[in-house]
């Protein structure tokens, strides 16, 4: 038993005087719940016993009946306790690098999922500012255009265009080029900002995969299928460290 | 026999020819009329028709309806299709301020001699065909001998080598 306890590292509660010996309060409640096991006596009960044991046979031998009766009992504690300390001595040693992997996996996916977040609403603004630049675009166009028709239709009718005209046409198509170049601008970031989002989508999803892999590992105790987990892992957490500092 | 029937082979060749004579006579644009050689000429009988105030003439030294669609309009980028003005709506402006402009120079200037000093005009549009001088402005010398400048026409239509009032708008 005290190897069993070295074994399981199970701490026990110090030797008593009861008659049974102590095993682990876990084994002792199934053991009582199963009915195999009664609950220790109290002092006065003991001092009863050896009351009866000095005082009959009888008693005596129910005593030695109880004895032999506990140490059955204690023995399927032992056995109990033992069972249970094969099944941990069943797990394969790269149980604990699943969970810790899992969990360094889990804060990776996070951490992608935010920057892909952010580079989401990034692009989500740029196209609204693009939106509000090609609007003003637009604007500016429709101005030039009626600026020019002003123009033919006054050359038409053998006037002179004003220059206060002539300086608006000008002004309309300066803005409507910058609103132009600006708009290309917004695109570029739009798409740059798609691509970064993209990429950290990608690196969640690989990220997701190893987790659902080393889960899968630990419930058919395959650890290739762990180790391709972690080359999954390896490809998520790389793209997001690429995504991050290079792309 | 022989005779008759030679002379009547070539009649329908004689016929085409002249269809195709007329046809191309026709597609012709006709030249401007009331048209006068140079710039100089084209002020002096406009000084000439107000000092008469022969309205009519004056009418007759600018463009008309049909000068201005046949030989004018095409040509203008205003009537590109892109830019949708009819030229009902160009014909009715140019006509209209035209006019307007015209009998407020009548009343001006209506009767009034003045001495022609020489022509100048502002900036020059080319087109295929023609030529539109704009601004022009008269330098004569009044009855007073005060010289002087007059806004009587604004612009001037140069085609073929002859000149003639586009509009009397001047503003």
């Amino acid at each position: 038993l005290t190897t069993v306890r070295t074994t399981l590292a199970f701490p026990l509660p110090p030797a008593s005087n009861h008659r049974l010996k102590p095993v682990h309060p876990i084994v002792d409640y199934l053991l009582r719940a199963c009915g195999r096991r009664r609950a220790p006596r109290t002092g006065s009960t003991a001092a009863g016993g050896r009351s009866h044991r000095d005082g009959f046979g009888e008693c005596e031998r129910m005593s030695e009946i109880d004895e032999i009766v506990g140490e059955s009992i204690e023995e399927l504690g032992v056995e109990a306790a033992l069972e249970h300390s094969e099944t941990a001595a069943d797990r394969p040693w790269w149980e604990r690098w699943v969970v810790v992997s899992s969990t360094a996996l889990a804060l990776v996916s996070a951490l992608a999922a935010l920057f892909a977040t952010f580079a989401s609403d990034q692009a989500l603004d740029l196209q609204t500012s693009e939106a509000m630049a090609a609007t003003h675009e637009v604007g500016y166009l429709a101005t030039a255009e009626i600026l020019r028709i002003k123009e033919d239709i006054t050359l038409a009718l053998g006037k002179t265009v004003s220059d206060e005209d002539r300086g608006r046409l000008t002004a309309a198509e300066a803005k409507a080029r910058m609103m132009h170049e600006r708009i290309e601008e917004y695109h570029q970031q739009v798409n740059e900002r798609d691509g970064y989002h993209d990429l950290l989508a990608v690196s969640v999803t690989l990220c997701q995969i190893a987790i659902l892999m080393s889960g899968l590992a630990v419930m058919l105790k395959m650890l290739r299928v762990w180790i391709g987990g972690m080359a999954f892992a390896a490809a998520g957490t790389g793209l997001l460290v690429w995504t991050l500092l290079v792309a | 026999m022989t005779r008759n029937d030679g002379g009547l082979g070539a009649a329908p060749l004689l016929l085409l020819a002249a269809v195709l004579g007329a046809t191309g006579c026709g597609g012709r644009t006709p030249p401007l009329a009331h048209t006068h050689p140079n710039a100089r000429a084209l002020a002096a009988a406009v000084l000439d028709a107000l000092h008469s105030q022969d309205a009519s003439r004056l009418r007759d030294l600018a463009l008309d309806e049909r000068e201005f669609r046949d030989q004018v309009w095409r040509e203008l980028p205003a009537a590109r299709p892109e830019r949708n003005v009819p030229f009902s709506y160009a014909w009715g402006e140019l006509r209209l301020k035209s006019a307007h402009a015209l009998n407020a120079r009548l009343a001006e200037h209506g009767g009034r001699a003045y001495e022609l000093l020489r022509v100048e005009h502002g900036e020059t549009t080319k087109y295929d065909t023609f030529v539109v001088h704009r601004d022009n402005v008269l330098i004569v010398r009044t009855a007073d001998g005060v010289e002087q400048p007059l806004h009587l026409y604004g612009s001037t239509i140069e085609k073929g080598g002859t000149f003639k009032v586009f509009s009397y708008v001047t503003d």
